[in-house]
């Protein structure tokens, strides 16, 4: 009490700052209002001068001295708690946070130190408390919220979905710009906490909420739906990556890989109780197999355990997470044995296949009709459109099968299975989830140069971190690969294979590397390597190579080894394909009885008579012309669809391969390939010619007796021959045979087609065509005793070659000289003249053929009535046949004559190298 | 070099992009009419014009349907698969008539239509052409050609 009443009357007789030149002027830091009494009122006039000292210091820098003062006061009066933040703030700012601490809880209904504190915790990385301070401020404060976004952030840590409602809350009560860099980074915080809490429906939720409430026409309304979009993207990834990183697919030895075998023996067999009991065995040893979990799935849904066999592929997924097949099987289950109930989730099934790359585009379509089913039209129509984005001619696939009415069994809870192996000793947690984060873009990526080169970015952490680590090793060389950098990545591979042998993939990819680069010896035995080490893709490709080299009993050992020890199931399809090819071969050998020498290569017999038999296109032609419409239509086709945009490319492929660029080589073989590809689309049309010989009854042989097809042919069946070369960027070998094929197919085959297009669509329209026909029509009955009729012949000087195929000409010309004899005939004779000049139109340049037949006959019909198919001068046929070929008629004067009927036809300049391509469409 | 690419589809401008980055800035126009106005707001090089135009919509094509179904006897249909396949004339035509001055290569065989070529290039030059068959690297070349002033 003395010390109280010295200071007072101390403080009253000297005034802070007069006395001590250290403490500046400062204006009070706390407004005094007239109208209410606030705490600086409560506080007497010595205090205040105090107070107003303490923060002089403070602002002047003197810390030790205003804690002094500011301690002081407080011990003066202990209830003006300002003084308490302000002790707790000086006592922060020279690094004793345990004392602003303890400074701030002693006034823990003050709203100021509560928030202090909240920070301080903050500040010092302990979440929870802070949290619990920051609801405390809520009860303090109710209308405050600038305080929200902090502690949002604080309660992410220990109560994500809380964290949500708090920014919820705050988007909701208006006032936040959903902009704002603070707010966004506390949005990430709290989706990956929810992320990392499995609530990623309520984390994208959440992002949602934020992108409805910016405002796109804001300044940087824009940029904020960019960033969010952005942050939405990498949470997936994120998400992915923590799942891999947590999968745990585990290979089978060889004793579990024959049981599996067995298991799929008695399922294709129907013994599926053996199947089943076979595959629980299995799985009690290795129960982290995704493959026998997938294998049990099909058993249990054959034997109409849907929900059994939906948890056991859920199974397959969870332990191999990248591939694809697993959560499309999951969507086939989920969409066609449950009447609809989980289409939705069906479709996200679909959707998580769908970020796989080696996903079938027509997963997009299923996709679709299940969100229609589910009653989301717009995501529906979404998903329709990726879908004929990335196969828009391709087969839809059949609506999802009628689904099992009434299935009411409960899903059986998830069988426990053992804590994955998860990260090696000597791999820290930065560089595991580094390598996984990388894997994941690396998926992503999906060929695309900008994100191969993300992952390789990501993936440098986990190489730093673990140099030892042989799975980033193998994924470095896998993207520095696709990079092109071809030497690197071979040089990784056999690093990777000096620090693990037994590695059959990483034999593959290296055979792969030295296909590339032309070293086809090594490959092979690379491949070999691979195939006795287990690998099912080695396998496959070596049955592909054998099947393409005509080693067909090779090829049938290694596909029945391959379906022994089967690989993916996107594999299947192809090994399927590949062995019904093999068999039929070697069918048509045994049908064949021999094999015959020839030439030191043997041939097969049957090979041999199957080139020997069939006919040439052209023997098609002479034997029916009435073909050649069509067949002008082909090739025409197959020069517009085929050769134009898809094979003239070859060259500039060719070009960009030497210069180490395969990323066009990848392009033209999308392009080019697969099942609306330019090499199927010519197959096709070959199918079609094929077809129209034997409408006409000739047996065609385009592949080995047709000069113009052959080649075409063979042309494409080495193209073919290099589609994985392709899209794997071969070297200079792949570019050499390019050039090669770029010559036989856009320019030896293209005017090849040309010529035989001109071939059988133009003819010459001479004199001697002219009379032939005239002389045909005189010795007709109508006009063989009528009076007798000169014809006048008048040609240009020019050749004329009309585009008219052969019998429309000759059926024309009867037609019209017929009706001009028939009407001279009438009026008791006279001259006809038929006169044929060119003119050009104004616009397109083409020329055109105008045949005028004169005749002397009174004037009884017009244009009008002759395109009314007006008949009484039987030209209704001639309209047909000049409509037919893009021609006109008209009647119109001739001075000289009573009318003239003229027919207009296109004509071709020169029959040579002109481009037919338009005209026979 | 800018080049205004029109075409009724993405292919020649995805292809020119692909494998003619260098020294090209291709840009698109899917119609005649999109060209003009296009060549109206922007300056280009030069024009790569493509033949046949079977994609696009019947509003967006230059010539005069009636006029020419008369040439097939009143065949609408004929009338617009001619328009079609020969609309790349059109475009000229309309880009000429226009006062457009632009050089322009045309993507078409015109090798075996001497006359028909003469023609053209008196009444719609500078232009010159490729067959359809033609490789990136040619096109490179003769667009380069043709801007220089030698229309080949």
């Amino acid at each position: 009490m003395i010390g109280w009443a010295l200071l007072v009357t101390m403080l009253a007789a000297a005034p802070a700052g007069a006395e001590d030149p250290r403490v500046p002027e400062v204006p009070s830091p706390i407004a005094p209002s007239s109208e209410f009494p606030g705490p600086w009122d409560a506080l007497v006039y010595p205090l205040r001068r105090l107070y107003l000292e303490a923060r002089a210091l403070e602002v002047g820098g003197d810390l030790a001295e205003a804690e002094t003062r500011y301690q002081r006061l407080v011990e003066l009066d202990p209830t003006w708690t300002q003084a308490l933040v302000d002790l707790g703030r000086v006592q922060e700012a020279q690094g004793r946070l345990d004392d602003a601490e303890a400074t701030y809880e002693r006034a823990p209904y003050d709203a100021d130190a509560v928030e202090a504190l909240a920070r301080l915790y903050d500040r010092t990385d302990r979440p929870e408390r802070a949290a619990r301070q920051y609801r405390r401020l809520r009860e303090l404060r109710p209308d405050m919220r600038a305080f929200r976004i902090p502690e949002a952030r604080a309660t992410a840590a220990t109560d994500p979905r809380a964290a949500a409602d708090v920014l919820r809350e705050l988007l909701d009560g208006g006032g936040a710009d959903p902009g704002d860099e603070e707010l966004f980074e506390a949005a990430g915080e709290v989706a990956r906490a929810l992320h990392r809490v499995g609530a990623v429906a309520e984390a994208a939720e959440l992002l949602s909420l934020l992108l409805e409430r910016v405002d796109p026409d804001a300044p940087s309304g824009s940029a904020a739906i960019a960033r969010l979009q952005a942050l939405a993207e990498r949470l997936a990834i994120e998400q992915e990556a923590r799942a891999l990183a947590a999968a745990a697919d585990e290979p089978l030895n060889p004793a579990q890989h024959a049981r599996l075998v067995s298991a799929r023996e008695a399922f294709g067999a129907g013994d599926l109780a053996r199947a089943e009991a076979t595959l629980r065995a299995l799985l009690d040893e290795a129960p982290r197999s995704a493959r026998a979990w997938a294998v049990l799935a099909d058993v249990l849904e054959a034997r109409g355990d849907i929900a059994g066999a939906e948890q056991a592929i859920r199974m397959a997924e969870g332990l191999a997470p990248l591939a694809a097949e697993h959560a499309a099987r999951l969507g086939d289950l989920l969409s066609e044995h449950y009447g609809g109930r989980y289409d939705a989730d069906a479709a996200a099934a679909y959707g998580r296949a769908l970020q796989r790359h080696d996903a079938p585009p027509e997963l997009w379509f299923r996709r679709g009709e299940l969100l229609r089913r589910a009653g989301r039209p717009e995501a529906a129509v979404a998903s329709f459109r990726r879908y004929l984005e990335v196969a828009p001619r391709g087969e839809h696939a059949e609506e999802a099968r009628r689904v099992v009415e009434g299935w009411e069994r409960q899903r059986p809870p998830p069988p426990e299975i053992p804590t994955a192996p998860g990260r090696p000793a000597h791999v820290p947690d930065a560089a595991w989830f580094a390598h996984h984060l990388a894997y994941v873009l690396y998926d992503r990526a999906d060929g695309d140069p900008a994100g191969l080169r993300a992952a390789l970015e990501a993936l440098a952490p986990a190489r730093a971190l673990a140099p030892d680590f042989v799975d980033s090793l193998n994924l470095e060389a896998a993207l520095r690969a696709d990079l092109g950098e071809l030497e690197v990545a071979r040089s990784l591979y056999e690093e990777s294979l000096t620090r693990r042998a037994d590695q059959p993939e990483i034999l593959v990819a290296l055979s792969r590397l030295d296909a590339q680069t032309g070293r086809t010896d090594i490959a092979e035995a690379r491949l070999a390597r691979a195939a006795t080490l287990g690998s099912a893709t080695a396998l496959l490709e070596l049955a592909r190579r054998d099947a393409r080299a005509w080693r067909l009993l090779s090829a049938r050992r290694r596909l029945d080894a391959w379906f022994a020890n089967p690989g993916s199931g996107f594999d299947h399809d192809e090994a399927v394909r590949l062995q019904a090819e093999v068999q039929q071969r070697l069918r048509g050998l045994i049908a064949g009885g021999a094999l015959l020498v020839a030439g030191g290569v043997g041939v097969p017999f049957a090979v041999r008579r199957r080139r020997r038999s069939g006919r040439p296109l052209d023997d098609l032609l002479q034997a029916s012309p009435a073909a050649g419409r069509e067949v002008a239509r082909i090739a025409s086709a197959i020069r517009h669809e085929v050769l134009k945009h898809h094979t003239t490319v070859l060259g500039s492929v060719a070009e960009a391969l030497e210069l180490r660029d395969t990323e066009p080589a990848r392009w033209a073989a999308d392009k080019l390939f697969g099942p609306t590809g330019a090499v199927a689309r010519f197959h096709g049309y070959v199918e079609e010619l094929r077809v129209l010989g034997a409408v006409y009854g000739v047996r065609l042989n385009l592949r080995h007796r047709d000069p113009v097809f052959g080649p075409l042919i063979e042309a494409m069946e080495r193209l073919s021959a290099l589609e994985e070369e392709l899209r794997t960027g071969g070297g200079r070998k792949l570019a050499g045979e390019l050039r090669e094929l770029s010559f036989a197919l856009n320019r030896a085959g293209y005017r090849a087609l040309g010529s035989l297009i001109r071939r059988v669509s133009l003819l010459e329209l001479d004199e001697a065509v002219l009379r032939e026909t005239w002389e045909a029509v005189l010795r007709e009955p109508a006009f063989r005793e009528g009076p007798p009729v000169e014809l006048r012949v008048e040609l240009p000087p020019e050749r004329v070659w009309l585009r008219i195929y052969r019998s429309d000409l000759h059926d024309l010309l009867v037609n019209l000289l017929r009706n001009a004899l028939t009407a001279t005939a009438e009026q008791g004779g006279g001259p006809v003249r038929v006169a044929v000049r060119t003119e050009d139109d104004a616009i397109t340049g083409l020329e055109r053929a105008a045949i005028r037949v004169a005749d002397m006959a009174p004037r009884r019909i017009t244009t009008a009535m002759i395109r009314g198919r007006y008949i009484d001068r039987g030209l209704g046929l001639a309209v047909d046949l000049v409509s037919r070929n893009g021609g006109s008629v008209h009647v119109e004067d001739e001075p000289g004559w009573s009318k003239a009927v003229v027919v207009r036809l296109p004509v071709a300049e020169h029959p040579g190298d002109e481009d037919p391509e338009t005209e026979v469409r | 070099m800018r080049v205004l690419v029109i075409e009724d589809g993405l292919e020649y401008s995805e292809l020119l992009r692909r494998f003619l980055g260098e020294g090209f800035a291709w840009e698109r126009a899917g119609s005649g009419p999109e060209a003009l106005r296009r060549l109206e707001a922007e300056r280009f090089d030069a024009i790569f014009l493509d033949m046949r135009f079977d994609r696009a919509p019947e509003g967006e094509l230059l010539g005069d349907l009636e006029a020419v179904a008369d040439r097939f006897n009143g065949d609408p249909v004929q009338a617009r698969r001619y328009i079609e396949d020969h609309q790349g004339t059109f475009v000229l035509a309309a880009l000429r008539h226009a006062g457009r001055t632009e050089p322009v290569l045309m993507s078409y065989d015109f090798d075996g239509e001497p006359r028909r070529w003469e023609r053209l290039v008196a009444r719609y030059g500078p232009v010159a052409y490729l067959p359809d068959n033609a490789s990136p690297a040619d096109i490179a070349v003769r667009l380069r050609a043709l801007v220089r002033g030698d229309a080949g």
